[in-house]
């Protein structure tokens, strides 16, 4: 997996797919507002996966953003990831 | 052998079969990313573990007893489901839920069909006991866990199970408020699994799957017991796994040679818009695949052209294509194919349709065939007010009667009667099941062209809008009454879900517009998994209703 992934990158990359899959929205993204409250919708939800995975090139769980609702959460979780693969790595 | 299985009346018949003659045949394979990942069971292997289960269930008393089935994707749900037809235990299939809101509509079912047990998988339980806890309803629940932990070595004979004998529950239709639970009996299933031999074209030792859900019609009789009842190769991944990443089906298929492959119309509509160019496809191989089954919600001959140009570079042939009919409530497949005989469209004059007449046009609605109308069935168009026979050129409620045909909704004799034991005006000899949907038949050929209750069909799902609606009443700035509407709109060729939510007076001038959006979009969420295109909160008195305070659905979309 790729050590330095670049953290604001995949947060810009979530937040531009989210404004573009709902209707209406100004373009800002609220890092602690859940995805389901901006509405969006669950196929949504899964994409945010793939999108993660694109990144870090590592395999996550299609559901890690019902579990992890805003992109706050979802980084948080990630750094979590990183530093255990780290250590599996270092092992 | 062929010979003997065809007068095969139970299907564990056939799989007990199987083990015998071909036990180091691949039964079943579960592969959730990439081939390394793989799962696989031989027919041996699956039956010994079928077999052990059943000992179980047994030594525990469920004989005709009913037991819930919530597992995630996997090889578990296969043995424990066959475990339940061969000991003659009635499994009802339930997805597994996220979260407590949604569990409560489990529940709402488990109590409805009177399940004594749950069977799932240790993980699956701990997460589902604590949702359990969240849920404050006051009610005791009385059924018992059986996970991979509960063993038996007890051996014992299993009782006689009867072709008559309701085999599984499975819960597709119905609001939330009233769960209607189809009662499928054993011969039900290896006559429709004859049905889909004969329409889908299938040889014995036929490879087939795909992404679909096990607990749900179309995954569990199409994908899974199909294969396994001509001695095949069931090959499957979770849903969520190709949603996440869509060519993970189509290598399924080009990898282990599908030959047979079913999805809703928006499973073809995800591979056109998220696979990729950047995507490594050099490998892929779909001139395997000769039955590209859609089904479950309208076929859309655009998603179907779109689909086909994107893919017959990698060998899917656009005769594959394989529209069909089916539900539930008759096991599962009533029309479709024969095979390769891809997608054919009528252009019908859209006036005359409306008002139930079928003229053709050159410029009009087009109406995708449905296939051939399986010799399993007797299907009637019928006035469904008059119940007479519909004339030729006229749109009537479908009617179907034959050995697929379910035995009626559990613990629901009203329903039951309505639906299942329906009679033409002219011929009390003969019941039928009303399916709700309308269409009409060309030369054997059956089209769909819409429900005359008000469903939406969702991503496969059918989703009532009142369900939706009261969910958004439940909001607790919401107006309430019937001051809330879900419906469809049309944006160019997709459509869009969308609501209209009146607020309180109160709170319209106290509480900030956005944030009530947001709350009302996160409350649907967590109980359905939609979201709308469009949400408006607005102030009472909005939704356009007609005289007799009826929601206008039609005049809403315009509004919107």
């Amino acid at each position: 997996m790729n050590k330095s992934f670049c953290k604001n990158t995949l947060i810009n990359d979530i937040s531009d797919y989210i404004v573009m899959r709902i209707e209406g929205n100004n373009g800002e993204i609220q890092r602690d507002i859940s995805f389901s409250r901006l509405g969006l919708d669950s196929a949504g939800h899964v994409q945010i996966s793939a999108i993660i995975e694109d990144h870090m090139q590592i395999d996550v769980s299609p559901t890690v953003a019902f579990d992890h609702p805003t992109i706050n959460s979802l980084i948080k979780y990630i750094d979590e990831l990183t530093i255990a693969h780290i250590e599996e790595a270092e092992l | 052998m062929q010979k003997q299985l065809t007068n095969t009346t139970l299907f564990m018949d056939a799989i007990r079969k199987y083990a015998e003659v071909q036990p180091d045949h691949l039964a079943c394979v579960f592969q959730p990313r990439a081939i390394d990942t793989a799962q696989q069971l031989s027919y041996q292997q699956l039956y010994q573990q079928i077999e052990a289960r059943s000992q179980l269930m047994v030594s525990l008393g469920y004989h005709n007893k009913v037991v819930a089935l919530l597992y995630p994707s996997g090889l578990d749900f296969v043995i424990n489901f066959l475990a339940c037809l061969n000991s003659g235990v009635i499994a009802v299939p339930l997805n597994v839920t996220r979260n407590a809101k949604q569990l409560e509509r489990t529940i709402d079912i488990i109590e409805n069909a009177n399940v004594c047990a749950i069977l799932t998988t240790e993980d699956t339980k701990i997460q589902l006991c604590d949702q359990l806890q969240e849920i404050v309803d006051g009610r005791k629940h009385n059924f018992a866990w059986l996970t991979e932990q509960n063993e038996t070595t007890l051996s014992q004979s299993l009782s006689v199970v009867k072709a008559s004998d309701i085999a599984f529950i499975q819960y597709t239709s119905g609001s939330t408020s009233s769960p209607k639970g189809v009662m499928v009996s054993h011969s039900n299933i290896v006559d429709n699994m004859k049905a889909i031999e004969l329409s889908c074209g299938l040889q014995k030792g036929v490879v087939l799957g795909g992404w679909l859900p096990q607990f749900h019609d179309m995954g569990l009789i199409g994908h899974m017991l199909s294969p396994l009842y001509l001695g095949g190769t069931y090959i499957f991944m979770p849903p969520m796994n190709f949603i996440q990443r869509p060519s993970r089906w189509l290598q399924l298929i080009s990898h282990y040679r599908i030959f047979c492959s079913a999805a809703p119309n928006f499973g073809y509509e995800h591979c056109v818009k998220l696979i990729s160019d950047r995507e490594d496809l050099t490998d892929l191989d779909l001139s395997c695949w000769k039955v590209a089954l859609n089904g479950s919600e309208p076929v859309s001959a655009k998603t179907m052209a779109a689909f086909a140009q994107k893919f017959s570079p990698y060998g899917f042939n656009v005769q594959s294509f394989f529209p069909s009919y089916g539900m539930a409530e008759t096991t599962l497949l009533v029309s479709g194919g024969p095979l390769q005989s891809g997608i054919s469209v009528l252009n019908l004059d859209k006036d005359s349709l409306s008002k139930g007449l079928v003229t053709q046009a050159q410029v009009g609605v087009d109406i995708v065939c449905c296939g051939e109308i399986s010799p399993h069935f007797t299907l009637k168009i019928v006035d469904p007010d008059t119940l007479q026979e519909c004339s030729k050129n006229q749109v009537g409620e479908i009617w179907l009667n034959g050995d697929s045909v379910a035995q009626g909704y559990l613990n629901n004799p009203v329903r039951t009667k309505t639906d299942f034991q329906a009679m033409l005006a002219s011929d009390n000899a003969k019941q039928y099941l009303r399916t709700g949907d309308l269409g009409f038949v060309v030369n054997n050929q059956l089209y769909v062209t819409g429900r005359i209750k008000e469903v939406l069909i969702i991503r496969g799902r059918n989703l009532y809008p009142y369900d939706i609606e009261r969910t958004c009443n439940s909001y607790p700035y919401a107006n309430g009454g019937n001051g809330t509407s879900v419906f469809t709109y049309q944006c160019g060729t997709e459509t869009k879900l969308g609501a209209i939510v009146e607020i309180n007076k109160r709170f319209l001038a106290t509480i900030d517009e956005q944030v009530m959006t947001q709350d009302i979009n996160a409350l649907v969420f967590a109980q359905h998994e939609i979201s709308f295109d469009k949400l408006l909160v607005t102030r009472p008195g909005t939704i356009p209703k007609t005289t007799s305070g009826k929601v206008k659905r039609a005049a809403c979309a315009t509004l919107i």
